[in-house]
């Protein structure tokens, strides 16, 4: 990948990740589990993600 | 503070740690572009190595709290029989109180018709069967 877009691409994944945080500490307070392992598998996906980029 | 809590409040720390590298990284590749000295940019290339190896640490280490954070569902309420009437209680007859008369009177016994009926085959009776009824003939 060429350095400009892995930049984006992690930028991008950085933004996802942060919202991803916002949301699941949301789904916790409210308790809604459908909602709160819905995000939790997103986060370990951007995990991977990132592990992609950062290779 | 519970033990969820104090999970999810990990996990937002490390999330920090990780969105703060993974900007860092980005910034860097950036000025890697627009700086031309090669000296200034071995040094940026070594910076990009190091922060990428601490977003594979926090990488492990938010996978692990992930793993650790679960919240449950509750099972859901079926609500039975029992409590959905009205009655206190289930009504319960004791067999023992049942006596025999009463089960006479409720349970009409229906002989069972024979549908079908058995064919008599002629089988030939083998040495051994024949010698066998002979013996037992004698005896009476």
């Amino acid at each position: 990948m060429i350095r400009g877009e892995t930049r984006d691409f992690l930028n991008q994944l950085a933004r996802s990740l942060e919202t991803a945080e916002f949301k699941l500490e949301q789904a916790y307070t409210n308790s809604d589990y459908d909602q709160f392992n819905k995000i939790k598998k997103f986060i370990i996906e951007i995990q991977k993600k990132i592990q992609e980029g950062i290779e | 503070m519970n033990k969820q809590e104090e999970t999810l409040k990990e996990l937002k720390i490390l999330i920090t740690k990780e969105v703060k590298s993974l900007r860092e990284i980005t910034s860097i590749y950036s000025s890697l572009e627009e700086s031309g000295g090669n000296e200034e940019k071995t040094m940026m290339e070594s910076q990009v190595k190091e922060l990428k190896s601490v977003i594979r640490k926090t990488m492990e280490e938010i996978s692990n709290t992930l793993e650790d954070m679960a919240i449950t569902k509750p099972l859901p309420i079926v609500k039975t029989e029992y409590q959905r009437s009205s009655s206190p209680e289930p009504e319960f007859k004791s067999l023992y109180k049942i006596n025999k008369k009463q089960i006479n009177d409720e349970i009409e016994i229906v002989p069972k018709e024979h549908t079908t009926r058995h064919k008599i085959v002629d089988v030939e009776m083998t040495d051994l069967e024949r010698k066998t009824i002979k013996r037992i003939k004698k005896i009476n």
